[in-house]
């Protein structure tokens, strides 16, 4: 009798199995629960365009990748701090390849009502408080990739926000892949907790320059009390050929604010999977923000909203923009849980063609289970508006210039609910230059 | 000036001018008059470029060039404006913006030096004080959220700005009440001057009351069919189009 060999796995599954076992053996709690999240992500199988929260994005480019744990790097690529955000006076914590970069950062001053902790501190100093970190709750298949992140992770930060306090600076993190040809996988994780009735703006900036190939699997936690408000600016401006796989996942009590700025440039193939739970009363969020696919980009930006209890509120305004053969994605999922009356949920979807190769796909998905609730949404994909364009041009604007201009526009709407200048100064920075100047992305 | 020699043009299949022949000389306004679908807009369009219809025979010169062969932009830049019967709302770009790239646009094409900023803001102080235009306008974007009466003093305001050499105005006087019809009017006259062309387009004899025309013309089914003084304008208001059209038949 003859027997079957066992069906192989996927190479990119044998890949990371490989890359966890050089890791080194180790059975600590947080080993094996690492252990643990990498056999479940390699049970499960990679995702793929059968599954609905995969329909539209393809991970072959992620497949492809032979991947590498992060070397200690000596120096950064060239030109980090022109990646960075002008930001005088606030808090930078700077991590390289997903670990902290002391160096780079600025000196980590005590800020009243603020408990900054880096990850490895705490997985060297405190096993156990680090494996309740990692969690083992349930992935979403959507957001399948914090199980890759969960096996990796070997730093990144747990930000305590005492309750009450209100920081006046934002808090300036910044996640650059830098240092090496190969196709590093990093796994930073961020964890944030604000106290009742806390006030924390929060900027997370995933940068890299041109020559990074690197895999990134970043993922962001963050909790909000009882009457406290996050506003949350996730900017990623990375080099044409990352792939970045993150997610986002917000918890919103009572009457907490979680507020959502996203800005998805670059990369081969990039991924946002951003869920948001409106667990008490009063409870809101609202999220907006920009994608550009260009060249042969592919972007996926993926918001799940649950509203769980009655009388919360969440409102949703992205625009996507796609040019070359790019192809940008989006889909606005809003779910309002049986008990959850007086739901008020809002989203729009605003899409630009830019060219006749790009390709945008939108796609709202509405579960509702309540009956007393108020939800709309709007979706549109169109090209530059000709009449528009004829009118510009009239008064001696030249073409390209007026497509850039109308272009522009088109952002600006988003650009405008970015409270923090500098935030928006960079983001507009960014468009401008790629629509009025030099038509070119790189970092 | 302008001068249109024989200019048929056809827009999605369907032919609209008919061998239209129009002079326009230096410092002379003249008033397309004419019943609805005649090809008035059609006119105004395909003189500032509008893409979308097709020219079948004729010519225009403007200034002893192919008017025809030039983009919209270069046209503008060449000193034709077209005052749009429907003007664009354009949210996010600025409007101060828009007038200030439009200016330097010209003056580039001119070799001549970008506005200076604070002369540029007094410039424009000073004619939209002329249109009586509040300055919140100006950080608004393009026509964005204005009024059909504040539209077409914006218009006018653009057009002050950049002084055009030959300019169109498609329907300037529609949507607007007697007000703004004067104001809008005192606009246009304060830019009559003997290097200036005006082509006034419209449905009714109003505008004419407040902008004397020299010349009139009538256009019916893609041609003119009749061409008089200002009085003709005043025959119109009284008896109509169709006479004309009879008559033209006749001939």
């Amino acid at each position: 009798m003859s027997v079957a060999p066992l069906p192989s796995l996927p190479v990119a599954l044998e890949r990371l199995r490989t890359l966890f076992a050089a890791r080194g053996g180790k059975t600590t709690p947080v080993a094996v629960a690492q252990q643990a999240a990498l056999e479940q992500f390699i049970s499960l199988g990679l995702p793929t365009t059968r599954d609905e929260a995969w329909k539209y994005t393809s991970l072959r480019r992620f497949e492809g990748r032979a991947l590498a744990l992060p070397e200690s790097v000596t120096a950064v690529d060239a030109g980090l701090e022109s990646r960075l955000l002008a930001a005088d006076g606030w808090q930078r914590i700077v991590f390289v390849n997903g670990r902290h970069a002391a160096g780079l950062s600025t000196a980590s001053g005590v800020v009243t009502g603020l408990r900054v902790r880096t990850l490895a501190s705490i997985l060297r100093d405190d096993p156990v408080e680090a494996a309740t970190l990692l969690g083992n709750d349930d992935v979403t298949t959507s957001a399948r990739f914090d199980l890759v992140n969960r096996a990796f992770v070997d730093d990144g930060l747990v930000i305590d926000v005492a309750a009450g306090a209100h920081l006046a600076q934002p808090l300036y993190l910044v996640f650059e892949s830098s240092g090496s040809d190969r196709a590093t996988l990093t796994t930073p994780r961020i964890i944030i907790r604000s106290g009742t009735h806390s006030r924390l703006t929060l900027i997370e900036h995933h940068v890299s320059g041109e020559r990074a190939e690197h895999c990134v699997a970043a993922v962001t936690q963050l909790s909000l009390a009882e009457g406290s408000q996050v506003e949350h600016y996730r900017l990623r401006r990375e080099g044409s050929k990352v792939v970045h796989l993150g997610s986002v996942s917000a918890d919103v009590g009572g009457s907490a604010r979680y507020i959502s700025h996203t800005l998805s440039l670059g990369g081969t193939l990039s991924r946002l999977d951003l869920a948001v739970r409106l667990a008490g009363s009063g409870a809101s969020c609202e999220l907006n923000g920009v994608f550009l696919a260009d060249g042969t980009q592919h972007t996926d930006t993926h918001s799940c909203i649950q509203h769980v209890v009655p009388k919360t509120q969440s409102s949703q305004d992205y625009r996507g923009l796609a040019d070359g053969k790019g192809r940008g994605v989006f889909n606005g999922k809003v779910v309002v849980h049986k008990d959850a009356q007086k739901t008020d949920a809002k989203q729009s979807s605003r899409n630009l063609l830019l060219s006749n190769t790009a390709e945008i796909d939108t796609r709202p998905e509405l579960e509702i289970y309540a009956d007393d609730v108020k939800c709309s949404h709007g979706a549109t994909t169109g090209q530059l508006d000709p009449t528009a364009l004829f009118y510009l041009r009239s008064r001696g604007i030249a073409e390209d210039e007026a497509r850039g201009l109308l272009a522009l526009a088109f952002v600006e709407t988003v650009l405008k609910g970015m409270g923090i200048e500098p935030a928006r100064d960079y983001v507009s920075g960014i468009f401008r230059q790629y629509f009025l100047d030099s038509k070119a992305l790189a970092p | 000036m302008l001068n249109i020699k024989n200019l048929s043009v056809a827009a999605q299949g369907k032919q609209i001018l008919k061998g239209l022949n129009l002079e326009v000389p230096a410092g002379e306004v003249h008033a397309i008059m004419g019943p609805n679908g005649s090809g008035k807009s059609t006119l105004s369009q395909v003189l500032a470029g509008r893409d979308g219809y097709e020219i079948l025979s004729g010519t225009v010169t403007y200034l002893g060039r192919d008017l025809l062969a030039l983009a919209p932009e270069e046209r503008a830049r060449e000193g034709v404006f077209l005052a749009f019967q429907y003007p664009v709302e354009i949210a996010g770009v600025n409007n101060v913006y828009l007038l200030k790239a439009a200016l330097n646009a010209v003056r580039k094409h001119r070799g001549e030096p970008e506005v200076d900023a604070f002369e540029f803001l007094a410039l424009v102080r000073e004619k939209m004080q002329l249109m009586q235009m509040s300055e919140t306008f100006l950080s608004r974007g393009v026509n964005e959220g204005f009024s059909g009466g504040e539209k077409k003093r914006n218009e006018i305001l653009q057009m002050m700005i950049l002084e055009p050499k030959l300019a169109l105005l498609d329907e300037t006087d529609s949507g607007l009440d007697i007000d703004a019809l004067k104001i809008v009017s005192q606009g246009v006259n304060s830019l009559r001057s003997p290097e200036r062309s005006m082509v006034l387009v419209t449905h009714y004899q109003r505008l004419l009351d407040y902008i004397e025309p020299d010349r009139v013309h009538v256009l019916s089914d893609g041609r003119i069919i009749k061409s008089g003084d200002r009085h003709l304008a005043l025959e119109l208001e009284k008896r109509g189009y169709d006479w004309v059209k009879q008559e033209a038949a006749a001939a």
